[in-house]
């Protein structure tokens, strides 16, 4: 017994100190620096001060946090929405077919993701391919502008982050049941209620870690906005870039990075928490 | 009156002809049970019935209507799925009430419709459960109140006893008897195991490779079965070939190589020099050690050696050594077994056997003597061994006395 708790302490001890020196100190540094005064040099004085957290009331920033979270909201939204009928398909599919697409998934992956925002840069420019295709179908004119707007950087947020939301849910629904599928339609529901009602709940894990994945990055995306986005489509990313780079003030960015933090972990918390009430709910029902 | 009707139903996977021009008519109210052996076709009959699969040619008629190009969903039948398909995520009650709900039902009707239903299955306080918190005859329970709820005109059960075990499964079997006695919906009956369907069915179909062997009430298919594969594969028995040597009103005098000639009642009315196939029952052979008193020229007397003995408590199987031959016996203790003087190995013994209770074959093929449990088999093969288990479990049940490890 005792052998068996001190050996599973030693198996766990590397990925613990792990954690705790490359994910929770950091973390926590980076809480703890929005707290400290800047020096002239750009480095960080001794003492404490709040003037940083009153920094963040800076005018400019409501639009650009409001555009952060709606950009990565929809953003998420849609690659899950694209997602799921996705792996839906994948998992249904024979699996030399579900081989070749998911290495076209997985393919883009190994081209550098710079290179693939450049590619875009191209795509978008106004005498690329897709002003050109608009045009001709009518949706665009000579003076429509697809590059340097939110627009720009919303879709190659989109492309860039549905790989990411399709591989864990593909995962999940590649484990799903599907006679559960042919039960439903059975007990005479329709494809669309069957789909709801079962499909979509049996892969719900998957689509809540897609829904992480997804939303976490997209919320600090800035080499995205950087490069396709113009000076009006502006996120907190490229905010924190520029207090670190730019101004040389790390308690300011490290005050965005912990606003960002908390933005994405308390509504986590709190869904973990309703959910955790919920099933001991059940759970005393059942007793 | 008849509620269900394959006609000329055909499925083809590429090459493979899984169900060959089937044509079943199944009556309201009864239990209808598929029989046969793995790839037979009998779940694709049944997929065909549910709607998961369309046949390539052929109807499938429903009371009165062609259901065959209807979605899943618009037909008035019910699957209980062999795995039993309950939604993991759903309650018990849940899990019941979706049927229901899928169709639109009124909330109000609902709720007081789920717990009649958990009353029919036994399940009443276990509406919170979720499957995972449930044992197997339960999520049996579950899947089966699930899909009588909408009252189906049919209900499709696809080897709905295979995950449970033994003791289970014939509980279960009474459980399914008094619940199709409660609601008098059709039940069609798929299962590979010859016990499950001749204790719940009205009428069985045995299917193999694809089509239809026989279609008969169980004693019907047990007494007089067509073909070497329904003998073979329902219960246990001996066959013997021989040649008609001698006619005389309904009898016939049948000569066997090797063998005494048997006196057969010629129920196919055989001519002199027609070749025979017949299937004889273990239990039809009357062992002893005396010479029994032959009552009258019908009756036949064979004298042999025991050359095995399985003792199963209710019964005793013996194999006897008739000249060439191994002849399969099943004697019946009526009496107390410790007092009776036993019939044991190298035993010189007498057999006997009226003539009215031979069978002759429509077909017969060799192949199917490998259904049969043969002494050198069933002691070398797992299999065998596991069948004989599963055998003396059942010791009580007399149909198991004259059912052994047929299925394997």
């Amino acid at each position: 017994m005792f052998f068996k708790k001190a050996s599973n302490f030693f198996v766990g001890l590397p990925t613990f100190v792990w954690l705790l020196l490359f994910y929770a100190l950091p973390v926590l540094i980076v809480f703890f620096l929005a707290f400290k005064p800047v020096d002239s040099a750009g480095g960080i004085a001794s003492g404490w001060t709040l003037a940083t957290l009153k920094e963040l009331g800076n005018p400019n920033y409501p639009a650009i946090i409001w555009r952060t979270f709606w950009l990565g909201i929809v953003s998420t939204v849609v690659c899950i929405a694209v997602a799921i009928p996705i792996s839906y398909y994948l998992s249904r599919m024979s699996s030399q077919l579900r081989n070749v697409f998911l290495m076209l998934i997985i393919v883009p992956f190994w081209t550098n993701f710079l290179i693939r925002i450049y590619a875009w840069r191209v795509f978008l420019h106004s005498d690329g391919i897709f002003k050109h295709l608009l045009m001709l179908v009518g949706l665009a004119d000579e003076s429509t502008v697809l590059l340097y707007n939110q627009w720009a950087v919303l879709t190659v947020m989109i492309y860039t982050y549905i790989p990411f939301a399709v591989l864990p849910i593909y995962a999940v629904a590649e484990k799903f049941d599907f006679s559960l599928l042919d039960a439903a339609k059975d007990l005479g529901a329709g494809s669309f209620h069957a789909f709801r009602r079962v499909f979509l709940p049996g892969i719900s894990k998957g689509v809540w870690t897609a829904v992480m994945v997804v939303l976490i990055p997209a919320f600090g995306a800035y080499l995205i906005p950087d490069l396709v986005g113009g000076p009006t489509s502006e996120l907190v990313g490229d905010k924190i870039a520029q207090r670190v780079f730019v101004d040389r003030n790390l308690p300011h960015a490290s005050a965005l990075s912990a606003l960002l933090m908390l933005a994405v972990f308390l509504p986590l918390v709190g869904t973990v928490w309703i959910r955790k009430l919920k099933s001991r709910k059940a759970e005393l029902e059942n007793a | 009156m008849e509620i269900l009707r394959f006609e000329n139903v055909t499925k083809r996977y590429g090459d493979n002809t899984v169900l060959d021009n089937v044509t079943l008519s199944i009556g309201a109210g009864e239990v209808f049970s598929l029989l046969g052996p793995s790839g037979c076709g009998k779940t694709t009959l049944l997929r065909i019935c549910g709607g998961f699969e369309k046949p390539d040619s052929g109807r499938v008629i429903l009371d009165g209507v062609d259901i065959t190009d209807l979605p899943p969903n618009r037909r008035e039948v019910r699957t209980v799925f062999q795995n039993y398909a309950l939604f993991p995520h759903m309650t018990v009650w849940e899990n019941i009430a979706f049927g229901l709900k899928a169709s639109g039902v009124d909330p109000t009707k609902i709720a007081k419709e789920v717990p009649k239903y958990l009353d029919l299955v036994q399940l009443a306080g276990f509406e919170n459960r979720k499957p995972g918190q449930l044992s197997g005859g339960q999520r049996q329970r579950v899947a089966i109140a699930r899909a009588l709820i909408n009252r189906p005109k049919v209900l499709l059960l696809d080897e709905p006893l295979a995950a449970l075990d033994l003791k289970l499964r014939q509980r279960m079997l009474i459980e399914l008897d008094r619940l199709h006695d409660d609601v008098g919906i059709t039940f069609l009956f798929v299962t590979h195991d010859q016990q499950e369907a001749m204790s719940i069915s009205d009428h069985i179909a045995v299917l193999r490779g694809g089509h239809v062997e026989q279609i008969g009430t169980p004693p019907e298919l047990y007494e007089a079965p067509k073909t070497s594969f329904v003998a073979a594969f329902i219960g246990d028995t001996n066959f013997f070939t021989g040649v008609v040597r001698k006619t005389e009103g309904d009898y016939c005098d049948l000569e066997i190589e090797d063998f005494p000639t048997l006196r057969l009642y010629n129920d196919k009315k055989v001519h002199v020099g027609g070749s025979v196939h017949i299937s004889i029952r273990p239990e039809k052979f009357m062992i002893s050690h005396e010479r029994p008193e032959q009552v009258n020229p019908r009756t036949n007397l064979l004298q042999g050696v025991v050359e095995d003995v399985i003792y199963l408590g209710a019964h005793t199987r013996y194999w006897v050594r008739v000249n060439d031959w191994r002849v399969a016996v099943v004697k019946q203790h009526y009496g107390y077994a410790l007092d009776e003087r036993r019939i044991t190995w190298g035993d010189n013994v007498w057999l006997r056997f009226e003539a009215d209770n031979a069978y002759m074959l429509d077909r017969y093929a060799e192949a199917d003597e490998n259904l049969l449990s043969l002494p050198d088999t069933e002691e070398s093969s797992v299999d065998a061994l596991e069948a004989a288990a599963s055998e003396s479990n059942a010791m009580q049940e007399a149909m198991t006395a004259q059912t052994t490890s047929a299925q394997q």
